[in-house]
């Protein structure tokens, strides 16, 4: 390297140090925020702050925070997976189904068939987002309609029992104190995380959501990319299904219309950004975890249901303004 | 108060011992700077070398913290740059501020304070036969009634400029006006600021184009890391003296490539890049840097597209080594030793958000990753090794790629294909937006590349750049080869042979056929 080389590097613009100082920030705003919450509700009851509690919020909201780590691939990914609160239905139904009518007192294979249903219908979602060149939010509230019927045509509306005990255990079976759900629950956000963050196909979603075109010419094949994030929510929506099904023992085909906004809601209120590129599970976890506070502290005080849903919708949208002015700056 | 030799020019805008500071840092450290009526003054240096600041100043965008400026003699103090303008101050920025939807006319209006009709209201046809006038008064040959979105990019700039020349500025601003225009629509702009100085308006020329200071400034003022590296005048003016003096120190000369291509590497016959376009026969050799050449919409783009398998080729075949080389994505041509880097380094090149080691590792993951698993360093120690081999600027390899100026992102670009060990590089525009001094090392860092047995294929509207480096030049014209110029000979295609082979295909095709 000539001295003049140096000199003509040392001339050169110096990166900005700002931005290094914001997004710390902003990755503790989420903990801070909850942490805040959790010390105004326990002063608010009394209640809130026992263990007995703390289990209950993870437990209510265990198959959202499954289902929501999918949305955290699909979104980091660019896309958008609306199908998701459907496929959840969809899948717990297949698998109640499965193991009552299709092959009566085998939980495994209803099991096998409902997290299958789950990524099939990823499946399907890819494939029509990718080759039909379809927005994904449009195709995939297509899907969602599709899967949504398809569950109540299944069942004529009505819950399916009937559901082998042994079955019933996967979901609840008590381990430390926490329901086996909440393990599963945690151990989706922990495989997710390593498989975001530490594999190449986790590199390369965050490529494909960061500059799709760029991606592409860097020669990272996009539509598979895609595809794979789509059945990995899908997945992720048969999981929690199956899992939802085994706690509740009995498939539901009406449940889950608010589960997509709630998972999607979690994805964004975490800090990943719904234009793609940007994000964590981890983030969702501290979105999953400020849901389901806040639900349990309007729950304590009382607050009617209703009133809970404007609350909820609120924070949503605060969600969404504070990610657009940290993005403006 | 130091009083220079200048203080006698009676009209003349100038500066003195203007000192601004953003947060502590210094930006601008005692500059003194004088454009005279009816003169070109062209204001030089890096980026980050203090000019965008010290146009802001003089334009009323922000004050300075010390010094003061001085029009014909008389202080002036701006609070904002409305009064700037009517100070008789214009600006023309970088970027296209028109409104797209409007005709020219109304734009070259737009926000002017003239009022055009008897009762406040506009009149459409006062404006379009004023906005003649002054177009026709300055050579801009543009139908007033035209919509700006349907204009090209220099007939943007020229309207652009044309909205500032309304008010009449006696001291005219141009930051970087031929950017993003072609050899010969830069033509078209020179003459304009021409013009300009002959009506006695005096106009400061931002620009990295050293040729178009020398073609036509009258004198030229560096700066460096905020402080004045010197005025000088016409008559000393060379383009190596220019770049001495914006970079600091003495750069030696760039002579081109030296050594010899080897046997073909990559070969096309018959290729079509649009419809009705001819069959395009070319090659590339090992050891060769291959320049393609054209106006816009000539095809070069289309060109290196289907080279690098960013479009499939619509016919004809490409042989690679000897053997059928089929690319249908970019993603299958680098299987093949092909990587392609885009013009539009920011939208397609970049995954802005994402570390420099991750956009450099982005094509080689599976080959520095271990079983599907990210390897963070093995990542971060072949970014460590491109930034010394391409002598790239940056805290850390882990920042976001987007803090790097423009030549450290195009380093960023050219090291992803090291680090693939890529045997031919497209690439389209390399120094697009590039200052002096990383233009100069990504030149280095091609024919070097070259020497070490690669191929380069690029594209360039730079001619300097396209004679400084490549081997061979192929020139297009509406789809097809039209003319090609071995530059290897002892001093190499002429620059003027190479702008009247530009020149004659800007004839219209109408023309042409007669």
């Amino acid at each position: 390297m000539s001295t003049s080389e140096r000199k003509v590097a040392m001339a050169q613009e110096r990166p900005t140090r700002r931005l290094a100082s914001w997004i710390s920030l902003d990755v503790l705003f989420v903990p801070i925020i909850l942490v805040i919450a959790i010390v105004i509700l326990s002063f608010a009851s009394p209640y809130f702050l026992t263990g007995r509690n703390l289990a209950e919020v993870l437990l209510a909201v265990a198959t959202l925070g499954i289902a929501a780590v999918g949305a955290t691939f699909v979104i980091i990914d660019g896309d958008l997976d609306l199908s998701l609160g459907a496929n959840v239905a969809l899948s717990g139904v297949v698998t109640a189904v499965a193991m009552v009518v299709w092959f009566p007192g085998n939980w495994i294979a209803g099991m096998i068939l409902g997290v299958l249903t789950g990524v099939a219908v990823g499946l399907v979602n890819g494939l029509l987002s990718t080759f039909l060149r379809v927005p994904a939010f449009i195709t995939t509230l297509g899907t969602g309609v599709i899967a949504g019927g398809l569950a109540i045509y299944m069942t004529n509306g009505l819950t399916v029992s009937g559901l082998p005990d042994a079955f019933q255990a996967i979901a609840t079976t008590p381990i430390l104190g926490l329901q086996s759900l909440v393990w599963f629950m945690l151990l989706t956000f922990i495989v997710g995380a390593f498989v975001l963050h530490r594999t190449n196909f986790g590199l390369r979603t965050f490529a494909t959501g960061g500059n799709r075109e760029a991606a592409f010419l860097a020669g990272i094949p996009v539509t598979g990319i895609r595809i794979g994030n789509f059945m990995v929510a899908g997945f992720c929506g048969g999981f929690a299904g199956m899992l939802l099904t085994s706690r509740v023992q009995a498939g539901q085909p009406g449940i889950s219309t608010t589960l997509t906004l709630y998972a999607t809601a979690a994805v964004i209120l975490g800090g990943t950004s719904i234009l793609g590129g940007q994000g964590s599970v981890v983030r969702t976890f501290f979105g999953i975890l400020l849901i389901g506070v806040v639900q349990n502290g309007l729950d304590l005080l009382r607050v009617d249901y209703s009133l809970q849903q404007v609350v909820v919708g609120a924070v949503f949208v605060l969600a969404a303004a504070s990610e657009a002015i940290r993005r403006r700056r | 108060m130091k009083r220079g030799s200048t203080m006698t020019e009676g009209n003349a805008l100038q500066a003195r011992q203007i000192v601004k500071r953003f947060g502590g840092v210094p930006a601008l450290k005692e500059v003194n700077f004088e454009c005279r009526g009816g003169e070109v003054h062209a204001l030089l240096g890096e980026n980050g070398a203090g000019k965008s600041t010290l146009i802001r100043i003089l334009t009323g965008a922000m004050p300075p913290d010390a010094g003061m400026m001085l029009m014909n003699g008389t202080r002036l103090q701006f609070r904002t740059p409305k009064e700037a303008r009517q100070a008789g101050i214009g600006v023309v920025y970088q970027d296209f501020h028109l409104f797209p939807q409007m005709s020219v006319a109304e734009c070259v209006y737009a926000s002017s304070q003239n009022s055009l009709s008897k009762f406040g209201f506009l009149s459409r046809r006062a404006m379009r036969t004023q906005a003649a006038t002054l177009l026709g008064e300055f050579g801009i040959d543009v139908d007033p009634a035209r919509k700006v979105m349907d204009l090209d990019a220099a007939e943007r700039k020229l309207i652009e400029i044309a909205r500032a020349l309304v008010r009449q500025p006696k001291y005219l601003f141009l930051d970087e006006p031929t950017s993003a225009l072609e050899p010969r629509e830069t033509h078209r702009l020179l003459d304009m600021i021409r013009r300009l100085r002959n009506h006695g308006t005096g106009v400061i020329l931002v620009t990295h184009r050293l040729g178009e200071v020398v073609e036509v400034a009258d004198r030229a003022t560096v700066l460096r890391d905020g402080r004045l590296a010197g005025t000088i005048g016409r008559q000393e003016f060379s383009g190596q003296r220019l770049a001495a003096m914006i970079v600091g120190e003495q750069i030696t000369a760039h002579v081109g490539p030296q050594h010899d291509p080897g046997p073909v590497r990559l070969s096309a016959r018959d290729l079509v890049v649009r419809t009705g376009g001819a069959g395009i026969a070319m090659e590339a050799a090992e050891r060769e840097i291959v320049a393609v050449i054209g106006l816009i919409g000539s095809g070069t783009s289309a060109l290196l597209d289907q080279l690098a398998g960013v479009q499939p080729a619509r016919a004809g075949t490409m042989r690679l080594n000897g053997a059928p080389y089929r690319p249908r994505s970019p993603g299958h041509a680098q299987r093949y030793g092909v990587g392609f880097v885009p013009q539009d380094r920011k939208g397609k090149g970049l995954i802005p958000l994402r570390s420099c080691a991750e956009n450099i590792a982005l094509p080689s993951l599976s080959r520095l990753g271990r079983a599907g698993l990210v390897q963070r360093r093995g990542m971060d120690d072949a970014a460590q090794q491109c930034q010394q081999t391409y002598n790239i600027r940056w805290q850390s390899a882990r920042q976001p790629v987007v803090s790097l100026s423009g030549g450290n992102q195009q380093k960023v670009m050219l090291s992803r294909w090291i680090v693939k060990n890529t045997q031919v590089l497209v690439i389209q525009e390399p120094s697009q937006g590039v200052d002096i001094g990383a233009r100069l090392q990504i030149h280095n860092k091609l024919i070097s590349f070259a020497e070490a047995g690669g191929t380069v294929i690029f594209s360039s509207s730079d001619l300097d750049e396209v004679r400084s480096i490549a081997h061979r030049i192929y020139v297009m014209h509406a789809g097809s080869i039209v003319n090609e110029f071995d530059n290897r000979s002892a001093g190499g295609v002429a620059s003027t042979t190479l702008t009247q082979a530009m020149a004659a295909l800007a004839v219209p095709d109408s023309l042409e056929s007669q």
